[in-house]
């Protein structure tokens, strides 16, 4: 054992290893060297360093942002797939928001035509405004049980129909508590229900299977075998199997999943369809959705449609790491098709990642991979021009324009795709959907 | 509300808020600024959106742009007299050479000293070292702040050594400080 030794004890362990390894050799080299033994006392004194616990301001502010995503403890979710015209699902929770300040009686709803109040002009959300006075801000524990209160009263009023758009509204809106044994159940329930009323609907059996897939217990298989069947060309089918595959490392089941999934030719999770559908199921509630004081009113809307926007399949991530080492010619083929799927799916998360997918493997100065490239700053030009648009910001001074959530749900409710539903925001506001010549996408 | 990819970033930081909490307030030992760190990932996060395919995980891409924002935020202090002036105040408050009482009672502390000595790195120390006490191997470290592993290795091993020096300086002074204030 020797100084050299020692430091790669400290850059390669953890702590709990480094004091599991204080094996005799460690500790008597530790014992005559000074340097070596303070770099240690160091290592194990920085590691365990006390670190305050996330302040309550800045859970409350991404928990509502990400429509309640992070619990402390929780396991991991794939929610950063946000899938399909979050912008739209965003916009659509304002105007319900706003829609149900009185307690109404189910309606038959239009959504897109629907006409709305002016938003009330309300100021920006700044939990960060250290200047916030105490007072105002808000209290993430009170609200989460009114929140939580409001859930369970529109459950017990959407489940008691036997409608799958209504059951399938109602998982959506418990999966945020999917981590609880006793909703998990639930969810599960409602899922197969939904799932049985609704047997040749793709929307659907793929709400099913995304809303299953974030639910621990829950089985996806039946969702994915029914998609399978009546939408064999969407990939999202197959990306539970290629999921199972690859975390119990059964390369053979890994490969059939990948050389079926590469045969698909799109990637859709039929978002934009599932959120006016849960707008619809949401608005027909009894009792609106409480408000969330120091935010700007529709945020509490807002949560129960990021819901929607956030669940996807957790797997897709697993595939992009899968395609993105591939090593072999076969998986390097069949990555690029699937990414071609990809790039042609409903959800501008699931185009970029396509993108990056397609492009493995190609040499550089390649047409395919100049096309590629081009396509990606063709797709951040619209999501940097949308990002300018006036009244999209809740943020803005000015919060929300109500012409502006209109819009979005018109272009939801118009096009599948997401980036269609941007590039017909685009145009409607006269901002070419394409980049001029010289355009370079913004780098950090 | 926000745009796609700011609530894309939102959702990302919310998955990963505890341990992004954690290394930046372990880069800048302070609640209020480590929050601003957090935030300023996001939104920086929204900007790189479609650089998410390029990583192996989440959380490494998140790491790196708060990585890149800390940086950032440290060349502009170093860029502006106004907030340089401030943090060399700040700077001076937290490794003062004549401490208070209070700051007396905190050198006792090893932490405390620990603290002090860990804000006197510089940024790029402090990152690496932040790393590495949350658990990070090399090869994430790598993957994070985009050093080689042996220039990592290197400056690993030169941030603890003049953590060292700086602890050792500060239980120099502490003593001395404390002859001073008991024969007054």
């Amino acid at each position: 054992m020797n100084c050299q030794d020692i430091a790669l004890l400290l850059d390669d362990h953890e702590v709990d290893d480094l004091l599991a390894a204080k094996q005799p050799a460690v500790r008597e080299h530790l014992s005559a060297c000074g340097e070596c033994a303070r770099d240690w006392q160091i290592q194990v004194q920085l590691s365990n360093a006390a670190i305050p616990e996330v302040p309550a301001a800045l859970r409350a502010r991404f928990a509502i942002r990400a429509a309640g995503v992070a619990q402390p403890g929780k396991r991991p979710r794939g929610r950063f797939v946000v899938i399909g015209t979050c912008i739209a699902l965003a916009a659509a929770a304002s105007i319900l928001a706003l829609q149900m300040k009185e307690p109404r009686m189910p309606a038959a709803a239009t959504v897109v035509s629907a006409t709305v109040d002016p938003v009330p002009e309300e100021p920006a959300v700044q939990v960060f405004n250290k200047a916030r006075p105490a007072a105002t801000a808000p209290k993430p524990d009170e609200e989460a049980k009114e929140w939580e209160a409001w859930v369970h009263r529109t459950e017990d009023w959407l489940a008691a129909r036997n409608d799958p758009d209504a059951l399938i509204a109602t998982a959506f809106l418990l999966e945020e508590e999917a981590d609880s044994p006793g909703i998990s159940r639930r969810i599960s329930a409602l899922l197969q229900r939904a799932a049985a009323l609704a047997p040749e609907s793709a929307r659907i059996q793929a709400a099913a299977l995304q809303i299953c897939g974030v639910t621990r217990p829950c089985d996806t298989t039946p969702y994915e075998q029914a998609l399978r069947r009546i939408a064999p060309d969407n990939a999202l089918g197959w990306s539970g199997e290629v999921g199972r595959a690859s975390r119990v490392d059964d390369k053979e089941a890994l490969s059939r999943a990948l050389t079926a999934m590469s045969r698909a030719t799109t990637y859709n999770t039929y978002a934009g369809a599932s959120a006016l559908s849960m707008i619809a199921q949401v608005r027909s509630a009894l009792v609106a959705p409480p408000d969330i004081k120091g935010y700007f009113p529709s945020m509490s809307t807002y949560m129960a449609f990021g819901a929607i926007a956030a669940t996807a399949t957790s797997d897709y991530m697993l595939l992009k790491k899968l395609c993105m080492s591939a090593a072999d010619d076969r998986t390097l083929v069949e990555c690029s098709q699937i990414g071609a799927a990809m790039q042609a799916g409903d959800t501008l998360m699931h185009n970029l990642i396509g993108l990056a997918i397609s492009g493995r493997g190609l040499p550089a100065d390649s047409a395919e991979a100049r096309a590629l490239a081009q396509q990606e700053v063709r797709v951040r030009w619209i999501i940097q021009q949308l990002g300018q648009l006036p009244g999209l910001d809740a943020d803005e001074p000015g919060g929300q324009s109500t012409e502006a959530q209109q819009a979005l749900l018109g272009a939801t409710a118009k096009h599948p795709r997401e980036i269609d539903v941007m590039r017909a925001l685009l145009e409607e506001q006269g901002i070419p959907t394409e980049p001029p010549a010289d355009w370079k996408p913004q780098k950090q | 509300m926000p745009t796609p990819e700011l609530q894309r970033a939102h959702a990302l930081v919310a998955e990963h808020l505890d341990t992004l909490f954690r290394v930046a307030y372990r880069l800048t030992h302070n609640v209020p600024d480590a929050q601003d760190l957090v935030q300023d990932t996001c939104v920086a996060a929204a900007q790189n959106m479609a650089r998410l395919a390029a990583m192996d995980t989440s959380l490494h891409w998140l790491l790196r742009v708060m990585h890149n924002r800390f940086l950032d935020c440290a060349r502009r202090r170093q860029r502006s007299p106004f907030i340089a002036a401030a943090s060399e105040q700040h700077a001076r408050r937290v490794v003062s050479d004549a401490p208070g009482p209070e700051e007396l009672l905190q050198q006792a502390d090893s932490e405390g000293a620990l603290q002090r000595a860990f804000m006197r790195l510089d940024d790029t120390q402090r990152t690496l070292l932040s790393l590495r006490a949350e658990g990070y191997d090399l090869a994430e470290i790598e993957t994070i702040t985009g050093l080689a592993r042996e220039v990592l290795r290197m400056r690993l091993h030169r941030a603890r050594r003049t953590l060292a020096q700086y602890l050792d300086e500060s239980n120099d002074a502490t003593p001395a400080a404390g002859r001073v204030e008991s024969g007054t």
